[in-house]
């Protein structure tokens, strides 16, 4: 047998496995979303398991993510920035991406702030407002001359300050969080409730803002837009 | 086969999709696009495993933490959902990280062919060259 049907097969037995696994009880649930609505204290009891039960989890998570968009701008730092950037420049689509993009910031606020409340969070309010940020970066990189490679880079620096102050802060207020020292908890349902999470909500928005922007920056600056 | 496990079987013919793509593909482009079509259908099995209790989004309405147990067994576990949310954000940035490492290597050899770009530098389209 040749070593690349042996691959396929390997590949077959890998993937097919989890059909032949029995599947645990279902009766166990009830329970559990009793026990993670008193444990976290908020309603969206994913952010609860995420930011409460699972915090130690989503700091190395936060971690990896900083250190992915760390490795696009070492990575591209090498490189040879376009000398210009062939833009849009159909106004329907300029109104349409600057109209996305007011949209899109008014949603990532909200989803941070009220990401324990109701559907939202830091990684999806953090992608909203990275969408926003990159719609708008594509609005301007088709109007008028670039903006100078010192301008660009001090502006990049001063972004990845913010980022990497936002994840110490995340990291400090996690280990708070599960060394136990928790903010009063307040009326459940409310907007300052649940200890820490609304705040490492909003801290994780901001990375995760911040972050893509700057991986979206990099690859239109250094590979154009089209 | 009941429907849970109708929908698991479909989702694992994606996975395997995904993998057989990463192991047979020559060029590096398609083998990190397999990987992302590997991941997409991994995050759909936990989607798919958080709703077999219940499919109702596990966010509580009403201003008291205390749940009726008979109420929650119609919630989706939260578990898998806030397991899997990880792994979106750490799978786009890894796409990003690799997307890009590959363009560098296609800026030396623009086939991106696995089997070329295995073989040591002195054989390669650039020998002699820094």
């Amino acid at each position: 047998m040749s070593l690349r049907s042996l691959h396929v097969l390997a590949a077959v037995a890998v993937a097919l496995a989890p059909l032949l696994q029995a599947l645990p009880d279902t009766a166990a649930n009830g329970a559990l979303i009793t026990a993670l609505s008193e444990q976290t204290r908020v309603p969206n009891l994913v952010s609860g398991v995420l930011l409460y039960t699972r915090l130690y989890d989503t700091v190395a998570e936060v971690v990896v993510f900083t250190l992915a968009s760390m490795g696009v701008v070492w990575m591209l730092s090498g490189e040879h920035p376009q000398a210009r950037i062939h833009g849009l420049d159909d106004p329907a689509v300029l109104v349409l991406c600057r109209l996305g993009a007011t949209m899109a910031a008014l949603v990532a606020v909200e989803l941070a702030l009220r990401g324990h409340l109701s559907p939202g969070g830091g990684f999806a309010a953090g992608v909203a407002g990275g969408t926003a940020l990159a719609l708008l970066l594509i609005v301007q990189s088709g109007h008028g001359p670039l903006p100078s490679e010192e301008a660009t880079h001090r502006n990049l620096e001063r972004t990845e300050l913010i980022e990497k102050l936002a994840v110490l802060l995340f990291i400090v207020l996690a280990f708070l969080s599960l060394e136990g020292l928790n903010l009063p908890r307040g009326n459940f349902g409310a907007l300052e409730s649940g200890g820490w999470i609304p705040i490492l909500n909003a801290l994780m928005a901001v990375k995760v803002t911040l972050g893509s922007w700057t991986m979206v920056q990099m690859f239109i600056r250094y590979r154009g837009l089209l | 086969m009941t429907a849970f496990r109708l929908l698991e079987l479909l989702v694992l013919i994606a996975v395997l999709a995904g993998l057989v793509g990463l192991l047979r593909h020559r060029n590096l482009f398609l083998k990190v696009l397999a990987m992302d079509v590997t991941s997409t259908a991994v995050i759909s099995l936990f989607v798919l495993i958080a709703a077999r209790d219940g499919l109702i989004t596990p966010i509580l309405h009403g201003d008291t933490p205390v749940v009726d147990p008979q109420a929650a067994l119609a919630y989706a576990d939260p578990i898998p959902q806030a397991v899997i949310l990880t792994a979106i954000v750490i799978g786009f940035s890894v796409q990003a990280l690799l997307l890009l490492a590959t363009t560098l290597l296609a800026s030396r050899d623009p086939t991106l062919d696995v089997a070329e770009l295995d073989e040591p530098e002195a054989a390669g389209p650039r020998a002699g060259q820094p």
